[in-house]
């Protein structure tokens, strides 16, 4: 039984990364339901859960029986490669250098899309409707997937992160069925690069656990390599910006002082 | 069905690789720590610093290469439209 000190970094990690693949989705599910219908939004969505589910019960466990430092170093090494993508690409976007991610224009393009496909088929069967959302949650909850059993094996802690899981999911369907559109209020990039720190700084730990390096702190180790991904994506954020972005906020935080 | 298989199977690399040079060279620290932290033993009990300090340098490197590339191929589209 583990405690709840060392659950929380698990379920958390696993909450946040969690959540930012649930908007994604949400927002795909939403354009579905309505252009295409909600019933085939649905269907999609639920039969992309089942198979998520089935994955998340088969390769979790079997991790189990594999030893836990080449488990460490496996999933350690995917997660820094996962994290450090996500770090990258937020940095890059916190930096101006990328366009920011817009999930009410990613919303009126599917929309537009399923729109020009045609009528929905049959009252009970509309493939284009089903295959859409169906894609959508398959190829977004394949990351939480991944992310479920990466912070889930390599801690051994796969209900924590199931549970974090499960929280983000439950709070994206709340806030869906309550709003009815995309959560694009929600700072998805803000979320991302928090995101790819908390990945990068497991990461790094697990991939030294797996390879036996030594780190100072021990297992409070995680905390600074969080804090030191942090001071770096910040820093690093500063070096990117450009001169003209700096003056805008300059110019924007004295008009609000004043 | 095959065309959803092959996304799926892009989706699942493209979770880890996007940038192939950054992905590797990555991987290559991690080997360089693997193989040779363990030489010394004054340097390995720094070794969870050494692979940190290594994966943020390889991170700075590629977001500054990223964003002068990427400034770079703006300027060029602003140029082409005037």
């Amino acid at each position: 039984m583990i405690g709840f000190a060392s659950a929380a970094p698990t379920i958390l990690a696993s909450f946040m990364a969690s959540l930012v693949e649930f908007i994604e989705a949400l927002t795909i599910v939403l354009a579905v339901g309505t252009v295409r219908g909600w019933k085939p939004a649905l269907q999609g969505t639920l039969l992309a859960a089942v198979l998520l589910a089935l994955l998340v019960a088969l390769f979790g466990p079997s991790l189990t029986a594999i030893p836990l430092a080449l488990v460490q170093l496996v999933v350690g090494v995917l997660l820094l490669l996962f994290g450090l993508r996500w770090l990258r690409k937020a940095i890059l976007r916190a930096g101006g250098a990328l366009a920011l991610h817009d999930e009410m224009a990613e919303y009126r393009k599917t929309s537009q899309a399923l729109g020009s496909e045609g009528e929905a088929g049959s009252a009970s069967f509309d493939f284009v409707g089903i295959a859409a959302a169906f894609k959508a949650v398959v190829l977004e909850g394949l990351e939480v997937v991944f992310i479920v059993i990466a912070t889930g094996a390599a801690a051994q802690a796969l209900g924590p992160a199931i549970l974090g899981a499960a929280a983000a999911a439950a709070l994206v369907i709340i806030l869906g069925l309550v709003l009815h559109r995309p959560l694009a209020r929600v700072p998805e990039n803000a979320l991302k690069l928090v995101v790819g720190i908390l990945l990068s700084g497991f990461g790094a730990f697990w991939t030294g656990e797996g390879l036996g390096l030594a780190w100072p702190g021990a297992e409070w180790a995680l905390l600074w390599l969080v804090g030191g991904f942090f001071v770096a994506a910040m820093i690093i954020t500063q070096l990117i910006r450009e001169p003209a972005m700096v003056k805008a906020e300059s110019r924007i935080s004295e008009t609000g002082k004043s | 069905m095959m065309r959803l298989f092959i996304t799926v199977l892009r989706e699942i690399f493209g979770l880890f690789v996007d940038d192939g040079a950054y992905a590797f060279l990555i991987v290559l620290w991690i080997s360089a720590c693997a193989l040779l932290l363990p030489l010394s033993k004054a340097i390995s009990h720094w070794g969870g610093p050494i692979l940190f300090f290594g994966l943020v340098s390889l991170l700075l490197t590629n977001v500054m290469r990223s964003a002068k590339r990427l400034k770079h191929e703006r300027a060029q589209v602003h140029h082409n439209k005037h």
